[in-house]
């Protein structure tokens, strides 16, 4: 019976005292950003009459507790791993044993909202606050366009001609994302549902170039997942259509040209969208070749793993399974002056302090794109006494991994992100009045798809 | 996570700090009051004024000593009563309906269904009904009625517990150490049946009916349809089992409501298992009222397909609660004519494979509130469309994880969930360590999960 009563005293203890405490620690607030998801955490919300009758109180206290209870961050998480673990091996046996009957025949196109954050988890707010790594798109599953693969006479592009179909299926993991052949891939992005928002780029670039004759024009166009459906072998066809509509020379557009998955595997890693370091570095011999044909592209010291990266693909319950290593390149970069959005830095990113920690021994740390090449900065200007010539680059997070690699042939090196240069630097951005006042040789515009097609991206007068 | 985290234990602590009956009393009052209104603060004052009508019926009917006067005013509280039921719950459907008749467009705002009203409708009516069979005294104090009323742990979604199930125990109830550990280990128990199995089982529904239907073929509706009735069983009786334990915490001893159904081996069995606080009301207010069995076949006939026809359209607004309701009444009674004979004389495991098989096509009748929706979905299930596996895989990986679902269910719908209180031989050691773990399973699930669909919003 003393036996029967004490148990269920620990019992109800443990319970009480677990609730409890989750609520105390709501009260108190103590946690302000959760790594895990990328984001501020949510905290007790103040209680007023009207935001109880409105049940603005209510939802606050559901998301505060959710975010500051004991260890609710790291059951998310093992919740996520185990979940997109199972999820991961399922379709890996499923393929196995049985795919082979029936193949995608779905080409999953989707619509690329303006919005800029994959999963629902990264804000414009972390971003301003300079934490946590910072991520592109959010490819929403338009529902007029994902079922409408042939696009309409008048808007069809140029076919590409050499669609490289894969086999197998693409397995809807939901918010426009799918697990194929152990890879996490987004949708195709439709070029029917995205095309308003393209030409309104396109006309941007080509105001930009009229209005700038003594400039030379550049584009750089970097295929993905979003481009070519690798089971079906349909493509998006998005960048020929940029080619054939931008009035620049040909010889002046180009892109990173990747025709089947086992090329985008090369490039690209299974658990975040921005693309590997194998990638960016083929993208910038590309641009370089492009820019100044004469020049030659810096050579790689050596190749590190430097830890391991859970990227934007894994922050959602069914791939938070997903992880790739982290390697890297090591450059020999010239001494250089940075400024960051107008303020004076040591360097742009932390390639070296990454490629130093390794060599000495520590490659099992959790990185990031951003942490490791920079975070999306509004303006980044680069002083390199050695180089020759000047750059201004407009882009997306794509091109955080080129910047430094560029800026080493230049002497002067601007490169501007539209969607913070006027949040970080208080200023407008204005082409002209830049030109003005920086006297740049070469413009280059460098993206996925989604730089293209995002209102944010097109570029000011 | 605000109910789990914040309400129930600041409820516990402050109930247990008193020592009072009457400050007791009073803790759960406000606790009910805040809990009902948490999720719609100005429904809180509907349900108030329903008691109210009940308490001054109730203490006028006690006042009066001919039977004239106190038939009168009984009819007039009930009446009151069910207009407020009728009005937020039915008046959308009865002008639609009448709009469909007449081909005409009334302009009316749409009346909002204030959560769990036909549950406290159907107990303030207990309530009055016993009142008026002089079966339970009259409740004078107003708070008291509107604690038995409200009363947290049962209001939103059940049982419907009798005015003399607790008449008691609103002055005389024991709290004790034991039960409250109890009580506890079976509100896990619920949390559990609700969080774990009966989401899980919601996803397969969810899937497979938003999906294409000839990918998902024959064989994937009848799963779908296996799920729902998964689904719904195992998310009412956690919620009962939630109240239940709850209850008995605060010392309340609510009636059971579930006695593990989908055992039945018929469907006059099933309806004396599942939600036995809803078929008794029925029975001994409305079927026993019509004269139940003791009249003529025809007579008997119209009683049960009555009692049946406004079961249905308890459950909600919409005739495929009504065709759902007569349906179960049609097979009644065949069972009770001769299908019942019929079935004695076969082996149990055909009993069971027709009563599962019934319940299962009701439980599609019962989700497909569009008549289009439930030709199709009964058509797929009775046609041989083969399933593509890899495209339903393809649309939604998650299936995967959801089909665990339905072997879990179908072995947790079987009687043993009594290992947990009910096996004597049993430690409370096991048994805590048991619920602890499950408390921590269904604690990270509401932490990660949004997904929790609620299908009592139409009750």
């Amino acid at each position: 019976m003393k036996k029967r009563k004490i148990t269920n005293i620990a019992f109800l203890a443990i319970i009480l005292v677990f609730m409890l405490t989750g609520l105390i620690l709501t009260i108190a607030g103590s946690t302000e950003f959760l790594e895990y998801e990328n984001r501020k955490a949510n905290k007790m919300p103040s209680f007023s009459v009207q935001s109880y009758l409105d049940k603005s109180f209510q939802d606050g206290l559901e998301d505060a507790l959710a975010d500051q209870t004991l260890f609710a961050p790291q059951i998310r998480e093992a919740y996520n791993n185990v979940l997109s673990g199972f999820i991961k091996s399922a379709v890996t046996t499923f393929t196995e044993k049985y795919e082979t009957a029936d193949t995608d025949d779905d080409n999953h196109e989707i619509y690329i909202a303006d919005s800029d954050d994959i999963g629902g988890h990264t804000t414009d707010d972390s971003i301003s606050d300079g934490q946590g790594e910072q991520t592109e798109q959010n490819p929403v599953v338009d529902p007029e366009s994902s079922k409408d693969p042939e696009p309409t006479k008048e808007s069809e592009p140029i076919k590409d001609p050499e669609p490289s179909p894969g086999g197998g299926t693409y397995y809807s993991v939901g918010g426009g994302m799918y697990i194929y052949k152990d890879y996490v891939v987004q949708g195709v992005a439709s070029f029917k549902a995205n095309k308003p928002r393209l030409d309104a780029f396109i006309e941007s670039y080509n105001k930009a170039v009229e209005a700038h004759p003594e400039q030379n024009f550049y584009l750089y166009y970097i295929e993905r997942d979003s481009d070519q459906n690798y089971a079906t072998g349909y493509r998006s066809n998005i960048y020929d259509y940029i080619k054939e509509s931008v009035n620049v020379p040909e010889s002046n557009v180009s892109r990173q040209h990747i025709t089947s998955f086992e090329e985008y595997t090369e490039f690209n890693i299974k658990s975040d969208h921005h693309w590997g370091y194998k990638g960016s570095y083929s993208g910038y011999k590309d641009i370089l070749a492009m820019l100044k044909p004469a020049a030659h592209p810096l050579e790689p010291l050596g190749e590190y793993k430097l830890g391991y990266i859970k990227g934007s693909f894994t922050k959602t319950e069914k791939t938070a399974n997903f992880k790739d290593d982290f390697y890297a390149y090591e450059f020999e970069f010239p001494a250089w002056e940075v400024l960051l959005n107008g303020k004076s830095a040591a360097c742009y990113g932390n390639r070296q302090a990454y490629i130093d920690k390794a060599k000495n021994g520590n490659t099992s740390q959790a990185m990031s794109y951003g942490s490791f090449y920079g975070q999306d900065v509004g303006e980044i200007i680069i002083h390199n006494p050695t180089g020759d010539g000047s750059l201004l680059i407009f882009g997306n997070s794509y091109d955080n991994a080129l910047i430094e690699l560029l800026a080493a042939h230049y002497e002067y090196t601007y490169s501007i992100d539209l969607r913070y240069y006027k949040k970080q630097t208080g200023k407008s951005f204005g082409l002209s009045n830049y030109l003005e006042n920086h006297g740049v040789d070469d413009i280059l515009c460098v993206g996925n798809v989604n730089y293209y097609v995002q209102s944010p991206f097109k570029i000011p007068e | 996570m605000t109910f789990i985290y914040c309400f129930l234990p600041v409820v516990c602590v402050c109930y247990f700090a008193f020592k009072n009956r009457t400050w007791r009393n009073a803790v759960l009052l406000v606790a009910s009051l805040i809990f009902y209104s948490w999720g719609e603060p100005s429904f809180a004052a509907l349900m108030i004024l329903a008691t109210f009508i009940a308490y001054i019926g109730g203490l006028l009917m006690s006042k009066t000593r001919f039977l004239y006067y106190r038939s009168f005013i009984f009819v007039i509280t009930v009446i009151l009563i069910t207009a407020n039921l009728f009005i937020f719950k039915y008046f959308n459907f009865v002008i639609e309906n009448i709009e469909a008749i007449t081909g005409s467009a009334y302009s009316f705002e749409k009346i909002a269904l204030p959560i769990g009203i036909s549950f406290y409708t159907f107990q303030i009516l207990s309530y009055v009904i016993d009142l008026y069979r002089k079966e339970v005294a009259v409740q004078k104090n107003f708070f008291k009625l509107l604690l038995y009323v409200s009363l947290f742990p049962q209001l939103i979604a059940g049982p419907i517990v009798r005015y003399k199930t607790i008449e008691n125990e609103i002055d005389n109830r024991t709290e004790s150490l034991d039960a409250v550990a109890v009580g506890t280990r079976r509100f896990i128990l619920g949390l559990s049946k609700k969080l774990l199995i009966s989401n899980g089982a919601a996803r397969i529904v969810e899937i497979i009916y938003a999906g294409d239907p000839n990918e998902f073929g024959t064989l994937m509706y009848w799963l779908a349809a296996i799920s729902y009735a998964l689904q719904i069983y195992f998310d009412f009786s956690g919620y009962s089992d939630m109240a239940i334990g709850a209850g008995k915490i605060f010392g309340f001893n609510f009636l059971e409501n579930f006695d593990h159904p989908y055992t039945a081996l018929s469907i006059t069995e099933f309806w004396r298992k599942w939600h036995i606080s809803l078929s008794s009301w029925f029975r001994d207010y409305i079927y026993i009222p019509l004269g139940g069995n003791r009249v003529g076949k025809g007579r008997w006939v119209f009683n049960i397909l009555i009692v049946w026809a406004l079961t249905g359209l308890w459950h909600g607004a919409s005739w495929n609660f009504v065709l759902w309701g007569l349906y179960f009444a049609v097979f009644l009674i065949a069972e009770k004519l001769f299908l019942g004979k019929l079935l004695s004389k076969l082996p149990k495991f055909i009993q069971w494979i027709y009563s599962a098989f019934v319940v299962v096509v009701g439980w599609v009748i019962f989700y497909q509130d569009k008549m289009d929706e439930l030709i199709k979905t009964l058509s797929m299930m009775f046609s041989l469309v083969p399933t593509n596996f890899t495209r339903m895989v393809a649309n939604d990986s998650e299936i995967f994880t959801a089909l665990i679902f339905i072997p879990l269910g179908i072995i947790c719908m079987l009687p043993i969930s009594n290992w947990l209180e009910k096996g004597k031989e049993r430690s409370d050691l096991a048994k805590n360590v048991l619920s602890l773990v499950l408390l921590a399973l269904c604690v990270a699930f509401v932490l990660s999960t949004k997904f929790n669909p609620f299908i009592y919003f139409r009750f």
